[in-house]
């Protein structure tokens, strides 16, 4: 039986998840110059992770907006690596993801946010924990399966309660700076919320105001004081969500100064293509610094590709897609 | 309420060191020299020390949260931080080799990575407490209601108690050397009963894994090797599920006597096997 968050709980559990994906952003630290002694009789300890690992750790990037814990499952190329988002909020956990146990301890592996990243990225990640081979073999073969492809069958928000939900979306929107397989990739895969979770905008509209209930109501994290406080603080550190839901004043601060909208008719184009749907971008656009939105979530963040793939969404007819489709492009850029 | 001797000695250590010795340049240095050091006794205490200072100066709005549950729960807060304490050895102490990289490699890449280190496993690490306080709660498992959906079996998500520092019964350590006897059982078998080609194409799978150089399955194509992988990883399962080993013997074999058993196996370049070739 699959059990509901009870509301207080997970607007608890959900403030924590807010609190533990944002960066923080201490004091300046002097480093001292001299190293250290090194570590003698390392292989006293019996258990030791292996620096030259890159598959199977349980790893966290740290971005300018988020900490994202994830784990490499595969190589795309010489210098690219698929990698699975991962997260110790087992809670939170659907029957989408596979929970593994690594050696200090347990996590999820969500199977349908895969996203892309270089040798270097990787290798300034922290690591943070490491599977052993045996369950790194279960997490590729489930990840490979076929089943855990979209079927056209969404995962619906009632069934899952929306504090899965809510997580579920700010995962994808974690990862999705990092969708394009490559610098000269043509495209990136998009995971779209309003399929995903087969939800009326409206009624998907209550998760940026449990945002801010759960901002408001919780003192002692006392999130939204920081945010007034602090002009250079990044509105993703909150929520990007939260911050759109008609909270006007922040749209004033530095980081948001000089964006551009562009009416949806004018920039993309869904067309059919062998693997699946696609949206073609207008050509001016290609390799412009943008965000995407659909409705009120953030699907894309990057330099823009001539194509974006929905590939996850063959199955479904033009209609189903269009109507799902709320797009919203914004950019530094001055149409 | 009355201080516990441990606590009570960490408030004298505390109250005799000046501001400046809580400088992240000098409790980065000793927390390192905690890691890597074996010694116990009071050079050990005072490492724990700089621990529990690190983790009150870092991710300030979960240990906030920490503090009001503690209250609210009447728990000890002092016993939230040495678990933490615990928590954050336990969880860096697995990672002296990648640290002695980084020294290798000089200070400007190693004291960076260990702070990094240091706070990603306290977010871990104050996940663990919290669950752990909010299950301690006038609510504990009844927060989560108790609705069927229809969807039939999922996954449990019930164990939220992330106290690290239970004991265990003597029926869990039973269990756990019945466990360790099966790995060894499970790594006799594969090394008896499967073909070398196929102990060859683990190794590769496993070094490949690990990061580790290897010449296993050289002359194969990457699109060969990732047919080899998939149908090893199928075949794998089906013979584990067969000779009915469970789960966490497997996981057993594959930490403490996969390494043993690559070390055993000698490298194929090729997925055929030569020497049926050469007999032929």
């Amino acid at each position: 039986m699959f059990k509901i968050l009870d509301d207080s709980y997970g607007k608890n559990l959900w403030e924590m998840y807010l609190e533990s994906i944002r960066p923080e952003h201490g004091d300046q630290i002097t480093w001292p110059s001299a190293a250290p002694p090194l570590a003698e009789a390392v292989s006293a300890d019996p258990l030791q992770f292996t620096p030259e690992r890159v598959f199977g750790n349980v790893r966290l990037l740290s971005d300018s907006d988020f900490l994202i814990l994830y784990m490499v499952i595969a190589q795309i190329a010489e210098d690219r690596f698929t990698a699975l988002k991962v997260s110790n909020f087992k809670q939170f956990g659907t029957y989408f993801d596979l929970e593994f146990p690594g050696a200090n301890g347990s996590y999820i592996a969500e199977l349908d946010n895969a996203f892309t990243l270089s040798r270097e990225q990787i290798l300034g990640s922290v690591v943070l924990d490491e599977t052993d081979a045996y369950t790194f073999g279960q997490l590729e073969g489930a990840w490979l399966a076929e089943g855990n492809r979209f079927s056209g069958k969404p995962l619906y928000w009632e069934n899952i309660g929306r504090w899965r939900a809510q997580f579920r979306i700010k995962e994808h929107e974690l990862t999705c700076a990092y969708r394009i397989p490559s610098v000269n990739s043509l495209t990136a895969s998009l995971w779209i919320p309003q399929l995903e979770l087969q939800k009326e905008p409206l009624v998907m509209r209550m998760y940026q105001k449990s945002c801010l209930d759960v901002s408001r109501s919780i003192p002692s994290l006392d999130l939204e004081k920081r945010v007034s406080k602090d002009a250079s603080f990044s509105r993703d550190d909150l929520d990007d969500a939260q911050l759109r839901a008609g909270k006007r004043e922040y749209d004033s601060r530095p980081s948001l100064a000089g964006k551009m909208f562009r009416a949806a008719e004018a920039w993309y184009k869904l067309t059919k293509s062998p693997g699946g749907w696609e949206l073609e971008l207008a050509p001016d656009l290609e390799g412009n610094q943008a965000r995407i939105y659909n409705g009120e979530y953030l699907i894309f963040k990057g330099i823009l590709p001539p194509f974006l793939k929905l590939d996850r969404y063959a199955h479904l007819s033009k209609h189903e897609i269009e109507n799902a489709l709320e797009l919203r492009l914004e950019s530094q850029h001055p149409y | 309420m009355n201080a516990n001797p441990a606590q009570r000695r960490y408030q004298e250590w505390r109250d005799r060191i000046s501001g400046h010795d809580l400088d992240f340049a000098i409790l980065l240095n000793r927390i390192w020299g905690l890691l890597r050091s074996q010694a116990a006794g009071p050079e050990a205490d005072e490492g724990f020390w700089y621990l529990i200072c690190f983790i009150q100066r870092v991710r300030r709005p979960q240990n906030n949260l920490i503090r009001n549950l503690c209250q609210r729960r009447h728990q000890d807060y002092w016993d939230t931080l040495a678990s933490r304490a615990a928590c954050l050895y336990a969880r860096l102490k697995p990672q002296l080799d990648i640290l002695n990289r980084r020294i290798e490699q000089g200070s400007q890449s190693f004291y960076p990575y260990l702070y990094r280190v240091l706070e990603n496993n306290l977010i871990l690490c104050n996940k663990e407490v919290i669950d752990s306080l909010w299950q301690k709660g006038e609510r504990p498992l009844q927060d989560l209601a108790g609705e069927d959906d229809g969807l039939g079996d999922a996954p449990q998500y019930g164990q939220l108690d992330g106290n690290i520092s239970m004991p265990r019964t003597l029926a869990e350590i039973m269990d756990d050397l019945h466990n360790r006897e099966r790995a060894h059982e499970l790594y006799l078998r594969l090394r008896d009963d499967w073909p070398l080609k196929y102990l060859n194409a683990l190794c590769h799978y496993y070094e490949v894994l690990c990061g580790y150089p290897t010449r296993r399955l050289a002359r194969e194509s990457n699109a060969n090797i990732d047919q080899i992988h998939s149908r090893l990883r199928q075949k794998l399962l089906a013979w584990i599920a067969d000779k009915d080993f469970a789960t966490e013997e497997v996981r057993l074999f594959s930490a403490l006597w996969l390494p043993q058993l690559c070390q055993e196996t000698p490298v194929l370049e090729t997925y055929r096997d030569i020497r049926d070739e050469q007999n032929v």
